[in-house]
């Protein structure tokens, strides 16, 4: 089992986000966890991306307790390197080419050589060779959404994280984008977990669980 | 390129890239290249003022004095260039009709005395007894109006009674000397006329050394060799102990002072530092997202501060070094019209010190990475949950 939360509850000063949750997640899953805005998804999300702590209950990533890892900083930013994150908020870095930005994880963890044939493989997936040297500044939201998959694939994580893809992306982009991931999933067993209320992605993963006032179901 | 030198360099693109960063960079990086340019300028010339002084002390007086009657051959000492039996005492002098004071000094002879540019037939003047043949600095001539041939009279303290009485002689000027001397009232008279008219008995030994600095060495070196010479023996650096500590502490105190403005203009960069990384926040919780440690994003921010403020240092440094340059090289304080003769120092004090560089160049790049360093420090201890959290 690659993700396992058992009773997790996570709690903002009196607002209780996470109610008890209990979630598997196997390896070549393709999850998605629905629920309307604020029901709590980009928290589980970040929980699960070993980017915050919860207030209860265990959560265990890769059979490691996330307690353990967030305590030690080099493990956590090993670990992290086991997770492709894909969300609004993880940032193109407006300075730094497309190429740039997408290698950025290859020069974080000094590996580009290795990773150059990963790269050239997804640009061409994703059809952005094009715009290897554009600033993010000039590139449309579609292609954004592009640009941050590859980014968060380039390393070969187990597992994607994403959170909301297809937001801001027109019926078109996001068809496209949800094929590219059922791809990926198929392909390469890639455990892919999508936080959305886009009804064109959820109906395309294998396992869909809705998450209403903080219960996961 | 490696992730640090990729991060560097597009951060520091981006603060001269964007009007909101580049007027508080350069703001930063002005104030830093005067602050920097102040403190080398100003130590300059106070260490210039040290140099002149000294330089000025030690053409104008002997290097050791040793008061004693007695005969002393000192010319075993290699670092003794010269030495002279001589006396010094102060009399009164009445000329114009105005009463004033006077340093009398004895020498070997009227032709040691540098410079003198004539003088009276000594063999006719010495038919009169009762006249001291003086010679004079050509700033007494023109101060009192008086040269060659011209008569005065002069007032002698004499402390042998118990009563103590003033004697007064005829004092007659056979010479005008071209020496640039300190004291302006200071005449000279051989220790033959000085002991015939004012009977002194107490004379001194006036040493010139080859390495003026190595005085006290000396000094010590003869107090060794004649043991009853100990309390006797004084060197120029002990006569000016007090001057050349006041000097001292006056530099000091500026340097300390105007170090503060190199420490408000770093405050500049720290407000800047906040402000980038507040403004890159989001991109800083990517980062960590994608991987980066927080002490290698520490040490991006901190380098971007320094390379800021570096080139303050750069710029400074250099206009300073150029005026040093300018003033030590040219004619440029004399085409000025500058009056520095008020100081009694030739040419305007400045001198370049590699030492002073060294010194200011290194507490501006200490506090310019200290205020590079704390912000980034402050900002990324955030959990990066906070960081990537936007604020709306």
């Amino acid at each position: 089992m690659l993700l396992e939360v058992k009773n997790l509850t996570k709690q903002y000063e009196n607002k209780v986000v996470l109610n008890e949750i209990e979630l598997q997640i196997n390896e070549g899953d393709f999850v998605s966890i629905i629920g309307p805005s604020g029901s709590g998804k980009s928290t589980l999300l970040n929980i699960l991306s070993l980017i915050s702590n919860q207030t209860s209950g265990t959560y265990n990533f890769l059979g490691e307790s996330n307690k353990t890892i967030l305590a030690d900083y080099n493990y956590l930013i090993n670990s992290r390197k086991k997770i492709g994150i894909m969300s609004n908020l993880s940032e193109l870095i407006p300075d730094l080419s497309i190429k740039d930005n997408i290698l950025l994880p290859g020069y974080i963890g000094n590996c580009l050589n290795e990773i150059d044939s990963v790269y050239k493989e997804l640009i061409n997936l994703a059809n952005i060779v094009n715009l290897q040297n554009e600033k993010p500044i000039n590139i449309s939201s579609g292609e954004r959404q592009r640009v941050l998959l590859c980014r968060a694939l380039v390393l070969n994580p187990e597992i994607l994280i994403a959170d909301e893809p297809t937001s801001n992306l027109d019926e078109s982009n996001a068809l496209n984008l949800i094929e590219h991931l059922a791809y990926l999933n198929n392909k390469n067993n890639i455990t892919i977990i999508i936080a959305t209320h886009d009804q064109r992605i959820y109906t395309k993963t294998k396992i869909i669980y809705g998450l209403s006032n903080g219960k996961l179901n | 390129m490696r992730y640090g030198s990729l991060l560097i360099l597009n951060y520091f693109k981006s603060i001269f890239d964007s009007k909101a960063n580049s007027i508080p960079a350069v703001i930063s990086i002005i104030a830093i290249a005067i602050s920097i340019f102040s403190l080398i300028l100003v130590l300059s010339v106070m260490k210039g003022f040290d140099v002149k002084v000294k330089q000025k002390i030690i053409a104008s007086f002997p290097h050791i004095i040793i008061k004693t009657n007695k005969e002393y051959d000192f010319s075993r000492f290699n670092e003794i260039k010269s030495f002279n039996k001589t006396f010094e005492s102060y009399l009164g002098i009445i000329l114009n009709k105005k009463f004033d004071i006077v340093q009398i000094k004895g020498v070997k002879d009227f032709n040691s005395i540098k410079k003198v540019s004539s003088k009276l037939d000594l063999n006719k003047f010495n038919e009169s007894k009762d006249h001291l043949p003086v010679v004079v600095g050509r700033n007494f001539s023109h101060k009192y109006n008086k040269t060659i041939g011209d008569k005065f009279e002069l007032l002698i303290p004499d402390f042998t009674h118990r009563k103590p009485k003033i004697k007064t002689i005829k004092g007659y000027i056979v010479g005008v000397s071209d020496i640039s001397d300190v004291n302006t009232n200071r005449l000279y008279t051989t220790n033959k006329y000085a002991k015939d008219f004012i009977g002194h008995n107490t004379s001194f030994i006036e040493i010139v050394l080859t390495d003026p600095f190595r005085s006290k060495i000396v000094s010590n070196l003869i107090i060794k060799e004649f043991k009853e010479l100990k309390f006797k023996v004084i060197d120029w650096q002990s006569v000016n102990f007090s001057l050349f500590n006041l000097m001292k502490l006056e530099r000091i105190s500026l340097a300390i002072f105007l170090s503060f403005l190199i420490v408000i203009s770093a405050t500049t960069i720290y407000s800047n530092m906040i402000s980038l990384i507040t403004q890159k926040k989001n991109e800083i919780g990517t980062l960590i997202l994608l991987g980066s440690k927080k002490n290698s994003l520490i040490m991006v921010f901190t380098q971007i501060g320094f390379f800021v403020g570096l080139i303050g240092v750069i710029i400074g440094t250099f206009f300073a070094t150029i005026v040093i340059l300018l003033i030590t090289k040219t004619n440029i304080i004399n085409n000025l019209s500058i009056d520095l003769s008020f100081y009694g120092i030739d040419g305007f004090p400045i001198v370049f010190s590699a030492t002073y560089y060294f010194y200011i160049i290194l507490f501006s790049i200490l506090i310019i990475i200290i205020s590079s360093l704390l912000p980034s420090y402050f900002l990324l201890k955030k959990d990066v949950e906070s960081l990537i959290r936007r604020d709306y």
